[in-house]
């Protein structure tokens, strides 16, 4: 009996070791399922990541869905799906678009386009928004940088066309979102052939401490507006010829933006005019300053001690500013006076009037310190002969030389001819000194001639009324088929300014003279 | 006083030179002359004599001669005979012109280019003032008078004109609308009478030559805008005959010359690009 107890034990012993051999076995088995299942877990996840990590390295679009998902491995729990899903997708990153709805193309892009980016600038072209109602003159015109994505404004400096005399026209410095530049705006137009309307500005672009500006001064580029063609330009800065580069165009909205607000619709006030010392009917005005001719005078160089040349032009290896030294007018009247007048808005750098001496870009405007009030003085009066009909200033001497090799050649002096017409069969040359006045000494001094009058058949009426002007046109229809008689005509003005025509004709023995008021030449 | 007298060796005793114009460019040395012989001058500065004479260019008087401010061999003339001409000084210069603007009803007081080489406007005494394209120019020669179409029932200088409609016209080409060829619109307001009034183009730096301002008989000085093809302003000046205006190429200032006797300077009402006086500024 006790030994089948014994054995009875036995057996339970030995049936205790089996259920935990099994136990154990049941249990390992179970751990290594779950770690199983776990490494199953762990494969899966691992390939969304890297899937989409090869996707946003490569490129590809981001919003595509991920390859591996709950169809293809039914063993990858849903959470854990989703879980991958929301790492593996990024957030779409919209391409900057410009205003006008095109697609804004990057600086890469650009570069492969082969426009607008140039290595060195990093402004490319963009928006010019004049800055608030009414842009006026000083306002500034931001322009948007999209070169990296980000709208970063600089400020530039707004200078009237109305400039276009170079030199420290305004500096503005205003710093940029990021912090770190500021921009500044140096005038100096420069003339874009084709544009209908235009605003250039040469910038200058300085780091902050702008106020050493020869260390570390950047030439950033010029912004130009193409009213006509509806395109804002922006691109490097040449010496005088920048290269064009086409940007992208400006929204719609921006033509009458910039005709209405930068630039403006002249309106001319209604202010006094000014008598004429010599009561006078006047008859054409000249100015000095004609549109196409500019004096480029390379301040910066004179102050260095700029040279002239030979042919009396400024020769500098880097002109810089641009002006003109003088602003003449010369108005004629009926009675053949002419009549010199210097406009006061602009003159040129320090020193007498009639020389280019100065500091760099002393341009004067209104109120300087240097006589230039903005008034208008008379200067000189003479009377040159009859009525004078037609009045140009013009220029003989050419372009200016080379020498200078950055494209300052296509400016020519200073009007030093005056020339003018009227009832007589030359032209009359008055040759100008460098401030637009006329010389005083001159060995090719011609001194006009008028036809000598007989007293006998002068007749001026002071005080009395003219004739009719029927009278006038009658003579002027009836006298001209006069060939074959002997017809005499002569022109003479009074000491009081009134010219008139005398007329004697002799038909047979009865001579007849006449005189009439020229009036409506 | 150095002048210097530049002889033009007229044919006729009677001579009067009604307008001058200096060459640029290849012509930087020349002067044209339109003359009341229906000739244009030409005298070159360097060899101080005539260079050549266009004898017979128009068949009335030439009131305005103007050069191409691009292309410096360009000329242009403009007659009473109500034609303005377009010559090329490269070519024969006695031959004949090489294009021709037909259209004004009377004849021409003035012509100036635009400087772009293709728009050319015309002051007539018709009372208008008209822009043209070049490139749509007549080229066909002229054989005849184009008196039919010139008015000269009446003398601007002492009558009133014609009744006209004062308004803005604008050709595109139309033959039956116009029976010019070349012109691109018509401005009318301003009043061409008692002399010859002159109509430029606004200034290329401060403008891009937008505008065409002229003077009038009445006194006012009218300012055309020829991108919005209307009149943009006009105000009295004078109480006399405005013959001539200025706008100054860099500040917004317009110099009038009247035949009251007086000589204008007006300024911008609102200096948005030139600092100039401010509105109501005495400026003299």
């Amino acid at each position: 009996m006790r030994s089948l107890a014994s054995s009875t034990d036995s057996f339970q012993v030995t049936l205790s070791s089996v259920s935990f051999f099994f136990f154990f076995f049941f249990f390992f088995f179970f751990f290594f399922s779950c770690a199983r299942q776990t490494d199953r877990q762990t494969d899966g996840r691992g390939g969304a990541e890297a899937s989409a990590n090869t996707m946003d390295r490569e490129g590809r679009d981001a919003a595509r869905p991920v390859e591996r998902g709950p169809d293809t491995d039914p063993y990858v729990p849903m959470a854990v799906f989703e879980a991958v899903a929301r790492l593996s997708v990024p957030t779409p990153t919209p391409m900057p678009v410009h205003e006008s709805g095109r697609m804004r193309t990057t600086s890469a892009d650009a570069d492969a386009a082969g426009r607008m980016h140039r290595p060195g600038h990093d402004g490319v072209c963009g928006n010019v928004e004049p800055g608030g109602e009414g842009a006026e003159e000083g306002d500034d015109v931001h322009v948007v940088d999209d070169t990296r994505g980000e709208r970063r404004k600089r400020a530039l400096s707004v200078k009237a066309t109305g400039g276009g005399t170079g030199g420290k026209l305004r500096r503005t410095a205003q710093t940029s979102t990021s912090g770190r530049h500021a921009g500044v705006g140096w005038g100096s137009a420069i003339e874009y052939p084709s544009c209908s309307i235009v605003r250039v500005l040469e910038v200058e672009r300085m780091s902050a401490n702008y106020g050493r500006p020869r260390s570390r001064r950047l030439r950033a580029g010029w912004v130009a507006v193409d009213e006509m063609e509806r395109q804002v330009r922006w691109g490097p800065v040449g010496p005088w010829e920048p290269s064009l580069l086409r940007c992208d165009a400006p929204p719609q909205n921006l033509r009458a933006r910039v005709v209405q607000r930068a630039f403006g619709l002249p309106s001319f006030a209604r202010s006094p005019s000014k008598r004429v010392g010599n009561s006078n009917q006047v008859f054409c005005v000249a100015l000095s300053c004609p549109d196409d001719d500019y004096t480029f005078v390379p301040a910066h160089d004179a102050a260095r001690g700029g040279r002239r040349d030979d042919s009396g032009c400024w020769r500098s290896r880097r002109p810089r500013c641009l002006y003109r030294s003088s602003d003449v007018m010369a108005t004629a009247c009926q009675n053949g006076y002419m009549r010199f007048e210097k406009i006061g808005m602009r003159q040129p750098c320090s020193g007498s009037s009639s020389s280019y001496e100065g500091e760099a870009g002393a341009v004067r405007r209104d109120g300087d310190s240097d006589g230039s009030d903005g008034r208008v003085s008379f200067l000189h009066a003479v009377q040159m002969g009859w009525t004078i009909l037609d009045v140009k200033f013009c220029n003989t001497s050419g372009a200016w030389g080379d020498g200078v090799g950055d494209g300052a050649h296509r400016s020519i002096g200073n009007a030093e001819k005056l020339l003018y017409s009227s009832w007589d069969h030359r032209i009359q040359m008055v040759h100008l000194n460098d401030d637009g006045m006329p010389a005083d000494n001159c060995d090719q001094t011609v001194c006009p001639s008028f036809p000598s009058v007989p007293h006998s058949l002068f007749r001026s009426f002071p005080g009395a009324p003219p004739p009719p002007l029927r009278r006038v046109n009658h003579f002027r229809r009836s006298v001209r088929p006069l060939s074959g008689h002997d017809a005499d005509y002569t022109r003479r003005t009074t000491s009081l300014g009134a010219t008139f025509l005398c007329v004697r004709v002799c038909t047979g023995a009865r001579p007849s003279a006449g005189v009439w008021p020229l009036l409506h030449l | 006083m150095c002048v210097q007298a530049l002889d033009l060796l007229p044919a006729s005793g009677l001579f009067c030179i009604f307008s001058i114009a200096t060459g640029s460019g290849p012509t930087s040395g020349t002067i044209a002359a339109g003359t009341n012989d229906n000739s244009v001058y030409l005298y070159d500065l360097e060899t101080k004599r005539r260079m050549d004479h266009i004898a017979r260019a128009h068949f009335d008087d030439v009131n305005s001669v103007c050069f191409d401010s691009r292309n410096g061999d360009i000329l242009y003339s403009a007659s009473d005979d109500g034609i303005c001409k377009v010559w090329d000084l490269r070519c024969a210069v006695s031959s004949q012109a090489v294009g021709y603007l037909i259209g004004h009803r009377a004849g021409l007081t003035h012509v100036e280019g635009k400087g772009d080489g293709v728009m050319v406007l015309t002051n007539s005494k018709d009372q208008s003032v008209r822009m043209w394209d070049l490139r749509k120019m007549d080229t066909e020669r002229v054989h005849v008078p184009l008196r039919e179409h010139v008015e000269t029932k009446w003398d601007y200088r002492f009558e009133t004109a014609p009744s006209n409609d004062m308004s803005v016209k604008v050709f595109e080409g139309n033959v039956e609308q116009e029976p010019s060829r070349g012109c691109v619109a018509a401005f009318y307001g301003h009043s061409v009478l008692q002399t010859l009034v002159k109509a430029h183009f606004s200034p290329r730096r401060t403008t891009g030559r937008r505008f065409i301002y002229t003077g009038s008989s009445t006194g006012d000085v009218c300012i055309y805008d020829t991108h919005l093809l209307e009149a943009h302003d006009v105000f009295r000046a004078h109480t006399g005959v405005v013959r001539d205006c200025a706008w100054h190429p860099h500040v917004p200032m317009l110099i009038t010359t009247s035949w009251d006797c007086t000589i204008g300077f007006w300024s911008c009402e609102r200096a948005p690009f030139c600092g100039s006086p401010p509105s109501g500024r005495r400026i003299m």
